[in-house]
């Protein structure tokens, strides 16, 4: 997945996206995890540095994304501290959301 | 140890590598996470990729399931509709390493079910989730 501009919220899945290797043959479709490590990527870009997910909730999957799809990761602060709330959209239309829950601020992955 | 039962992914995407046992409630089996996988860097995969885990191994109990019915019937491409919630103690899984995954049905209004997983590494769990998931066409028939 490839960002397409500097605004840290859209990203471009490229149609030899090794993500759709046997996910599934003849029937690319993004795996939902591919989706989180979207959302992951938006919030490393906006914050400078990758924190440590310690939890999900509430992850809802509405729309497969398939090769060549560009997509839109809208980022807002989540109900409980430390949370992020997400919106995967393509054509205007969500793919999928939920909330991430990261370690406490200074909690930095890859330390 | 029996079999991996036919799972619609192959190659990188197929993350289980055996089942240690399967009822139609339960199953424990094993996974691995290989260098090759495209969420895999620096030599580390995200916790996240627990998930799949335990949606595969999710999948290869309905798959085991079915086959063993008395009609046999064929397995189903299913579909991860929804994490109600997971946690994860660690922030990697381990590379190119075997570890535990167990998957227990919870409930299930065809074609939705929701299953508790819980992937361990080295006994020691790593994480835990809540999935639902939805049945989609017979594996093997065009989509």
């Amino acid at each position: 997945m490839v960002p397409i501009d500097d605004s840290a919220s859209r990203f471009s899945v490229a149609e030899d996206s090794r993500c759709f290797d046997g996910h599934f043959d003849g029937a690319p479709i993004l795996p939902g995890v591919a989706h989180l490590a979207l959302a992951l990527a938006a919030c490393e870009r906006k914050a400078g540095r990758a924190r440590v997910l310690t939890g999900l909730r509430d992850i809802r999957f509405k729309r497969p994304l398939g090769p060549g799809d560009e997509v839109e990761v809208i980022l807002a602060g989540g109900e409980q501290p430390n949370s992020v709330r997400f919106d995967i959209r393509c054509r205007g239309e969500q793919s999928s959301s939920g909330l991430l829950i990261f370690g406490p601020e200074g909690d930095w992955h890859g330390d | 140890m029996t079999d991996l039962p036919p799972l619609p992914h192959t190659g990188t995407a197929l993350l289980l590598t055996a089942v240690v046992r399967s009822d139609s409630n339960s199953i424990e089996a094993i996974g691995l996470v290989p260098v090759a996988h495209p969420l895999v860097s620096g030599g580390r995969a995200p916790a996240i990729l627990g998930l799949e885990l335990g949606a595969q191994a999710a999948a290869a109990m309905e798959a085991i399931t079915r086959a063993s019915s008395a009609t046999g019937r064929p397995a189903r491409v299913g579909y991860v509709v929804r994490v109600r919630e997971a946690r994860f103690a660690q922030p990697d899984l381990p590379v190119e390493t075997p570890v535990q995954i167990t998957a227990r049905l919870e409930g299930a209004a065809p074609p939705l079910a929701v299953y508790r997983i819980r992937v361990a590494v080295a006994g020691v769990e790593s994480m835990w989730a809540v999935l639902s998931t939805l049945s989609g066409p017979a594996m093997g028939v065009d989509r």
